[in-house]
Parts: C-alpha cells; structure tokens; sequence
C-alpha cells in the first residue's frame, strides 16, 4: 500500500478544470518530484492534494484514509504538511514563532530536529521572518513544515526566486529528511534538479501526467533531455 | 485653568475606558476584516448583565467582571460560529450589513427586555472622589480606567506572547497557510470574536458604573467610538486602541468646555479626518496582521 495514493484526479479553480485524470503514488520514505513547465498544474496537484481546492472526481488515499474532499485542518493532521508556493511564511512574527507555528496541531515544541537540519535556522530564531534572505525564508518554511512530523512533506516551488548555490544547500537535506521518515513530494521547475535528487517522478503536461518513472531514466530520456533541458537529441 | 485640568482628567479617565471599549472592534477588524456593528450592542448586554447581578443579588460591578466576561465570550463564540462564519469570505459589505442587522436584534431585544430607561448600576464609591490640587478625580472612574488599562495590556501580551495569540495573528495574517499548520481558522475566529465580545460586555459594565446606559442610544455612540479610535490607532493594534482613546477622550473632553454638547461627534470625527492625512496608517500603526492574504 502507497503511502499516498492518487487515481484519476480531476480539479481546478471554479468552472475552470486544470487537471485532468491524473495518477500517482508515493511510497514511505521516498523522494518522488513533479515536474513540468509554468502552468502545467503542478501546484494545483499540491493544492488539491491537501483541500485547498475542491476535487471534481477521482480519490486520494494517504495512508488508508480517503481524504478527497476533507478539510486542510484534517488532512494536515493525518500527517501531510504543505511548504507553499512562495513560502509564505508569517512575516511579521521571529523564525522561532513560525517553527512553533508549524508544530501548533502536535503542540510539538521541539525545535532540534529543524536545527539540525538547518543549522542557519538555529543562529536565526529570534530573528523577524521578513528580514532573512530567501534561502533562510525557504528553510524556515520547511522547517515550519517539518514541525508537524509529517509523514509527507509537499514542497512547492523550492527553487522559486534562490541562487543556485542555496538550492543545492537546500535540496541536499531532502534525502535526510526523506530517510528520518518524512517522504517528499517535490514540485520543481528546474527540472535537473528535481530529477536528480528524486527517486521517481512525474511529468504533467497542461494537466496530464504525461510521462512517469525512475528519475534517472527519465533524465536519459531523450524526449525529456530536448523538451525541458534544451539539449539536443542525438 | 482648574476647569481646563479638571476637564482633561476627565479626558484621560474616560479615554482609558474608550480604549477599552474599542480594543476588542480593532482586533475582530483587523484579524477578520469585519467591521462589526454590534460591538456596542455587545457592550450594553454586558453591561446588562451586571446590572441584573447587582438588583438582584447586591453583586459588585468590579466583581461581576468574570462573569460578565465569561457570558460574552460565550455569546460571541456562537455568533462568529453559527452565523458570522457563514459570510467570512464575503465582501466587507456583506458582513457589515450582517452585523448592522445583528446590531438591531441585539438591541431591540434589549429594550423589549429591560425598556428604553436609562440605566445605572449604584455603588457606594461612585459619587466619591478624592483631590489633587483643584482637580477632582471620581474613584469609580479612576478604578475603571486602570481596569482598562489593565486588559488592554493583557490582552497586547495575549496576541505577541502566546500560542493562542500568534495563531489569532496567523491566521489574520494569511488564513491559508494557517490552515496548514492545522490552525482550525473557523475555531479562532469564533475566539477572537468571543474575546471582543468579552472585553466590550467588561467595558459596557465599567460605563454602567460610572455613567449611566440604556438600549437605544448607548449602542450606537460606543461602536462610533469604536471606529473612530481603531482607524486613529491603527487597525488591528492593541496598543493603538488605548492611545486612539485616550486622545479621542481628551478632544472630547477639551472640546465639551469650549462648544456645546451636541458637538462631539463633531470633535471625535475632526480629530480622525486630521489624524489621517498626517498618518494613514493610525497613529501607532497598523498591526502586522492588517494586510493579508486569503487563501
């Protein structure tokens, strides 16, 4: 049984449809990514997976409950935290605040596992999230994620508006993160990044999932290599 | 110049209590972005409840307070809940007309209740007062604006020190990712209206005590008052609530010695109008809460 399971997902925002008939699966511990061009719905996929959008048809599983139609503050408490697309910390309030925040349903209070992580963050937590950098901003939101010890953690968009350099810093926690028990849904547009560090992944095209497999293979795939990493084939 | 002093004791007294008043409208204001009309309503029934305490079983105003409280916030609870939640997501329109007719049941209820009298609740204390110099201050007066004071710092210490606080801030700062630490925003919502309707019953009781009230024009002044002294404040800011009563007291006031009653509206209304094309955002600020995003 898949830790998360999705079949034949159709949503979208009001009378617009955005997706359409998509499938996928992530399995405990597992690095999956979804990736794809802007608008292709990839954050409407994460947006779906945890109620903040209404679902049309199809059913999403996680760990044996039906959650399809279930309100954010259900889903989230069976074990899914959403990183959302830009962050979108609570500003105004010190990295610590936003942590515990991030623990409010478990009233878990317990910041060492974030740290140790994300060192940076430990140096950080009386700071105001507004005034850090958008790599500290991006490890505070995962870290706010993490409080929750989920075990899925849908992360939008990680690369979105960073340096190249902090994205790798970044995106080299996941296998940790992955490993401790907490498998990561990643959304990213960079699509060599993506398929790198997962293990499998997903390729939506204007709503359809459109190819899918082991990561390294899909990174061979010539189709893919021309399409999105502007190689040539051949 | 005694008149002129005794005048802006007067001022600051009041002020505090207004501040009081006006705290819990800001805070319902700028965490959900209602402007609610019932909040004098809300501070009448409070002040109703205490009045029965004290006719019917002798119960002191001050000490009434947690009980009175204690109503409210119950009554608040089940009106964001069941009624006020319904239309959250609405425009502003929406839930303002939704509070002006809440406004009318509240106050026709009332009246048809306890009639229009104007109403007082007597202490051995509220006709004394002691003196500094030429100006007398009423202890009934003095004692309810410490009061005030009081929880409106205790209420600031509530929204930046504690769990449920910065959850109330989360959640008025960006209820969509609230909801996704699993902050239950309908839950807190309903909280945060329970808290105001609570902290406007205490300061309906404390006018009650010093002053007196009645259903049919008590309502509407209070939640003026309200509105003028969070748009001067700054929306959604605890300790903008006190200083934007405090100044609205003391123009009040100052004003009453040099026009005719019937002008203070006409002062409370200047001082917002001048307040604002010097600083738009109230004269301590908006919270942080003030500009959000919904979902």
């Amino acid at each position: 049984m898949s830790l998360l399971e999705v079949r034949n997902l159709d949503a979208g925002y009001g009378r617009i449809q955005v997706l359409w008939d998509v499938s996928i699966a992530v399995e405990p511990n597992q690095i999956v990514a979804l990736v794809g061009a802007n608008g292709a719905g990839k954050t409407t996929l994460l947006r779906a997976l945890t109620g903040m959008i209404r679902i049309r048809s199809g059913s999403i599983t996680f760990q044996d409950h039906e959650i399809a139609g279930s309100s954010i503050e259900s889903i989230v408490e069976l074990g899914i935290a959403h990183v959302p697309e830009g962050r979108r910390l609570f500003m105004g309030l010190t990295v610590r605040e936003n942590l515990l925040l991030g623990g409010w349903r478990k009233n878990n209070r317990d910041l060492t596992r974030v740290i140790e992580l994300f060192p940076a963050l430990g140096e950080r937590l009386n700071q105001t999230a507004s005034t850090m950098s958008g790599g500290e901003q991006q490890m505070c939101a995962i870290g706010r994620g993490l409080m929750s010890m989920p075990n899925l953690l849908l992360i939008d968009e990680l690369s979105l508006g960073l340096a190249p350099k902090t994205v790798d810093e970044i995106v080299a926690r996941l296998p940790e993160i992955a490993a401790s028990g907490t498998a990561v849904l990643l959304v990213e547009q960079d699509i060599d990044t993506a398929l790198s560090i997962s293990e499998r992944a997903y390729v939506v095209e204007t709503g359809r999932v459109t190819k899918s497999g082991i990561s390294a293979e899909l990174l061979a795939d010539p189709t893919i290599q021309e399409s999105y990493l502007g190689l040539a084939s051949g | 110049m005694s008149r002129f002093l005794q005048a802006a004791a007067y001022g600051v007294v009041q002020g505090g209590l207004l501040g009081l008043v006006a705290v819990g409208f800001s805070l319902v204001w700028g965490v959900m972005n209602v402007v609610n009309f019932s909040h004098g309503a809300l501070a009448v029934a409070g002040a109703y409840v205490a009045w029965i305490l004290n006719v019917r079983f002798g119960l002191d105003p001050f000490l009434a307070i947690p009980v009175v409280a204690v109503a409210l916030f119950a009554f608040g609870y089940v009106v964001q809940r069941g009624l006020i939640n319904l239309v959250i997501n609405a425009p502003i329109f929406l839930t303002l007309l939704l509070t002006f007719g809440l406004n009318l049941v509240i106050l026709n209820g009332l009246q048809l209740l306890f009639k229009a009298d104007d109403r007082t609740i007597d202490t051995s204390y509220a006709s004394q007062s002691f003196a500094i110099g030429a100006v007398n201050v009423p202890y009934g007066r003095l004692a309810a604006c410490f009061l005030a004071l009081g929880i409106t710092v205790a209420l600031a210490l509530l929204m930046s020190r504690t769990r449920l606080g910065h959850a109330i801030g989360a959640t008025g700062m960006d209820r969509g990712a609230a909801r996704l630490m699993g902050i239950r925003a309908r839950h807190i919502y309903a909280v945060t209206f329970g808290i105001a309707a609570a902290l406007a019953g205490v300061a309906g009781t404390m006018i009650a005590t010093v002053g007196s009230f009645n259903p049919t024009t008590t309502p509407g002044q209070l939640t003026l008052d309200a509105f003028v002294i969070s748009v001067l404040g700054g929306l959604g800011n605890m300790y903008g609530a006190l200083v934007g009563g405090l100044v609205l007291g003391i123009a009040e006031s100052l004003g009453g010695l040099l026009l005719t009653g019937t002008w203070v509206n006409a002062i409370a209304m200047a001082v917002l109008i001048i307040t604002l094309i010097i600083r738009p955002s109230g004269l301590i600020g908006k919270a942080l809460y003030g500009g959000r995003v919904e979902v």
